[in-house]
């Protein structure tokens, strides 16, 4: 299903875009020497503070003019200047492109927008749409069409398999930084193991929900044939209204689990439902996940 | 080669026509829906979450079903049954009572036989879903209508059109019955009257089972007739209200005598009763075939008669030739002072206006204005003048139909009785008609002379029948008894010369008598009537009457009651099926709960 680039990230969006600022101190790790300081101390040309000399220290850091005056060995601090790293992380399984890829759209058009505001900031943006994507990365504002170019091409198929997608993603030597996680999380628990890779491997993670309400919905009263979209295996059932029912609870129960798993590993966690404005969503999730300063 | 195909049931082959049925089952039938679920494993966890609630009861199940098992494979291995009674089919006799008695009619007027055959009818659909079923008439005997069938339907066409009824109710050929077809049958007859006493022990011990049907009125009937010359003695049995014998001489009742039944009555046979009269019992009940009785009395001779007179008596003479009773070539006439020695040779001496100096010579006399010193009535002759009756015993056969206002008397002389004289009509001057006897006379006394000159009574139409009615009466007194009142059905012996066929009055013949068994005599018909035995004016006659006849009817049964049962007998029935039955139920239960629901 072919998407134009303007149907992700319109032009006017993207210039509302621009005034937000990533928050780079949630970065625990970009490339070194980037163009975005860090609270985190290294080597760069931004001067922080001095300390007192501990042995270890690299002496050519050793203030020399201090030493003189105060007779005390003082050791100059420098702000580390850092590129900071998104990786955007979209499920594109048959589970999303249901009722012609809603979920699939939506989780496209906000991934778009997250990942428009990591270029704008200097950010090196991974995008990976998994299954069956690595995800190529997008390193500064001039790519930012090509990486709507990317998201763009993308269709819905296949089942989301999500810690192997994942360890894909992030291979070893990679830095870390800023993981968003784009999918409906239908799936048996492998969700919850590969949020806790990630959290592993380093990343702030955020996941972001896509929920569509006609999922926990159906028609009582009818024999139904239940297909997976997914995997292909069915079930023969007669649905009456005690079964939609409970049907419908345990789809907001496993909402409810999803969340859970989020929280108790520390990974923030927004529902966002597919009729929800993608716009107000965006800056509202980048806020509240304090993405953006 | 393919060898040809018959079917024995072609018809079956038209629910071929059920196939396109199918096929539009088919396409119309419901379908599932398709519907595409983001994670089909929500759905197998709320299915199975539901069914899990339910899974304690199917283990529980599971266990008693493998408990349930084992116990029936047991139980199989000990080869059970059970025995209990049930009713055995058999074969029914249904003896229906088609004799005589059951023309008789019940309170309403039908004939008891309709409700015979309407209880046989029920017997015979209760008889057919026992078993089979043979249906017999009791008439004469037991008689075979329809042999053993389990075909109801032709029982009961059997039934339709029974014939009339008719013949004795032959009790001892029931006994007999069970005898020929064993003790495993069982006998039904229908009936409404209850068995004589003598076969009711028999009847029991043969396990005959008696059916009432209908309810006949009481009635009663003549049961034996003796004869004498004078009159006949009657024996009415059966029951019910007080009854009227009655004597009918072509219709018209001549004596009639009260009568109860259960008892005997004497009735007498007046002089007029003519050679066949008929005793009827009246009014009419429930059974009046035998009400009614018959009699043959013996033809008259003609009487010859000798008048004795010594003027002309033309009113008498031209009487004489008129009457059919006087033997005009045989009687005479004399004089008074001839007429003894003669006597004996005629049957009744008329003396007309005579008075004999001696006594009468014994015989018969009718006395015309006449006398004789013996008698008990003398007259005075110097007396004469006119008289008038006054006193008259009307029912008399002399005086019956004599009209006495009509008597006018102008010279008579006047007479008077002594004992000994039975005095019919008195006169203003004595007996004017009377009757007596002496030891060797028997007289009846006209105390008026038959002439024109002194009464109205040669001029009085009744006056040939009063000298008749006399004659007769006089005559009649050594009359025989004549034939005694046969019973239908019962035996007639034949006299040297006779042939076993009887006339009817028309002279019609009926069919040759049957020769009973032990040659003893021939079967008379059932029918009552006079008969002739033989086609000639000197053929003996015979009277036959429904007299203690074995069919008539009997006192109706106290019971009713439907068919018995046939024994009832033991069966053992195996349980192994049913145990089996309930062993692949079981084991296909616990495979399903397995297999397909899922057991802990």
């Amino acid at each position: 299903m072919a998407r134009r680039r303007s149907e992700l990230l319109d032009v006017e969006f993207l210039s509302r875009l621009e005034r937000l600022e990533l928050n780079v101190r949630k970065l625990s790790a970009g490339d070194r020497r980037g163009e975005v300081a860090t609270r985190r101390r290294g080597v760069g040309t931004l001067f922080r503070d001095y300390r007192a000399y501990v042995v270890g220290d690299d002496p050519r850091f050793i203030d020399w003019n201090a030493y003189l005056r105060l007779d005390d060995l003082q050791v100059k601090e420098f702000e580390a200047e850092e590129t900071p790293r998104l990786l955007v992380l979209v499920d594109r399984s048959a589970s999303m492109g249901l009722r012609e890829e809603a979920k699939l759209d939506q989780a496209l058009r906000l991934a778009a927008a997250i990942g428009a505001v990591g270029l704008i900031r200097h950010a090196a943006v991974t995008c990976t749409l998994f299954p069956g994507d690595e995800g190529p990365t997008f390193r500064s504002r001039g790519s930012i069409l090509r990486f709507l170019e990317h998201l763009a091409a993308t269709e819905a198929r296949g089942a989301a398999r999500f810690l192997p997608s994942f360890q894909a993603a992030t291979p070893p030597g990679r830095g870390v930084g800023i993981a968003v996680v784009l999918s409906d999380f239908f799936d048996t628990g492998q969700h919850a193991a590969a949020l806790r890779f990630l959290r592993h491997k380093g990343y702030v993670t955020h996941a972001l929900h896509l929920v569509d309400p006609r999922d926990g919905r159906v028609r009582p009263g009818e024999l139904l044939e239940l297909v997976d979209v997914e995997t292909g295996r069915m079930l023969r059932q007669r649905v009456d209204r005690k079964l939609a029912a409970a049907y419908r609870g345990a789809v907001a129960e496993h909402f409810r689990t999803v969340e859970r798993t989020c929280r108790s590993l520390q990974v923030f966690y927004a529902r966002v439902d597919i009729e929800d404005p993608v716009e107000r969503a965006v800056v509202d999730l980048l806020r509240r996940g304090a993405m953006v300063g | 080669m393919i060898p040809e195909i018959q079917f024995t049931d072609p018809a079956w082959l038209d629910a071929l026509w059920g196939l396109p049925v199918i096929v539009v089952l088919y396409v119309i039938r419901r379908r599932a829906a398709r519907v595409l679920v983001p994670h089909l494993p929500i759905w197998e966890g709320v299915l199975e979450r539901m069914r899990s609630r339910r899974r304690w009861m199917r283990t529980l199940l599971s266990i008693l079903l493998q408990l349930a098992i084992f116990t029936t494979a047991i139980l199989l291995l000990t080869g059970p049954y059970t025995e209990h009674d049930v009713e055995s089919e058999g074969h029914t006799v249904i003896v229906v009572d088609r004799s005589l008695g059951v023309r008789a009619r019940n309170a309403d007027g039908v004939p008891v036989s309709e409700a015979v055959l309407a209880q046989a009818r029920e017997l015979v659909v209760q008889a057919s879903a026992s078993g089979s079923a043979s249906l017999a008439f009791l008439q004469d005997g037991v008689r075979a209508r329809v042999t053993a069938t389990n075909d109801a339907e032709n029982l009961l066409a059997a039934l339709e059109d029974p014939g009339a009824p008719r013949g004795r109710r032959d009790w001892g050929a029931v006994v007999g019955l069970r005898v020929a077809i064993g003790p495993a049958s069982r006998i039904a007859v229908v009936t409404p009257f209850a068995p004589r006493p003598e076969f009711e022990d028999r009847l029991r011990d043969a396990q005959v089972l008696v059916v009432r049907a209908g309810n006949p009125a009481p009635q009663a009937g003549v049961v034996r007739v003796l004869r004498d010359a004078d009159g006949a003695k009657v024996s009415v049995a059966g029951g019910g209200p007080d009854r009227r014998l009655v004597l009918r001489r072509d219709g018209d009742a001549i004596a009639d005598v009260a009568v109860k039944p259960g008892s005997d009555v004497w009735i007498a046979l007046p002089a007029d009763a003519g050679p066949s009269p008929e005793l009827v019992l009246e009014p009419e009940d429930g059974f009046p075939d035998d009400d009614r009785v018959p009699l043959v009395l013996p033809e008259r001779q003609r009487i010859r008669v000798l008048v004795v007179s010594d003027t002309p008596t033309p009113w008498l003479d031209a009487w004489f030739k008129a009457s059919v009773v006087i033997d005009v070539a045989g009687s005479s006439r004399t004089r008074s002072s001839q007429f003894r020695e003669w006597v004996d040779d005629y049957d009744v001496t008329i003396l007309v206006d005579d008075q004999q100096e001696l006594p009468l010579p014994p015989g018969r006399y009718v006395l015309l204005g006449s006398g004789a010193p013996d008698l008990p009535v003398s007259r005075d002759l110097r007396r004469i003048g006119p008289s008038e009756p006054i006193n008259t015993r009307r029912e008399d056969p002399l005086v019956r139909a004599l009209d006495l206002s009509r008597w006018q008397i102008t010279k008579v002389a006047r007479t008077r009785a002594r004992d000994g004289l039975e005095v019919i009509v008195d006169g203003s001057t004595g007996p004017l008609v009377s009757r007596g006897t002496t030891d060797d006379v028997r007289f009846v006394d006209i105390a008026v002379r038959p002439e024109p000159a002194d009464s109205t009574l040669p001029l009085l139409a009744a006056f040939p029948l009063m000298l008749e009615a006399a004659l007769v009466e006089l005559v009649a007194l050594e009359r025989e008894a004549g034939p005694p009142v046969l019973a239908a059905g019962g035996t007639l012996a034949l006299l040297p010369g006779e042939e076993p066929i009887l006339f009817t009055a028309s002279g019609a013949a009926l069919p040759r008598l049957a020769s009973l068994p032990d040659g003893t005599g021939f079967r008379l018909p059932e029918r009552p009537g006079r008969y002739w035995l033989g086609d000639t004016d000197d053929a003996r006659r015979i009277a036959v009457a429904l007299l203690d006849h074995p069919g008539r009817p009997a006192a109706p049964l106290t019971v009713q009651r439907s068919l018995p049962p046939f024994p009832e007998r033991s069966v053992r029935v195996s349980l192994r099926w049913a145990l089996l039955w309930v062993l692949a139920g079981a084991l296909a239960l616990e495979w399903w709960l397995w297999n397909v629901r899922g057991v802990d």
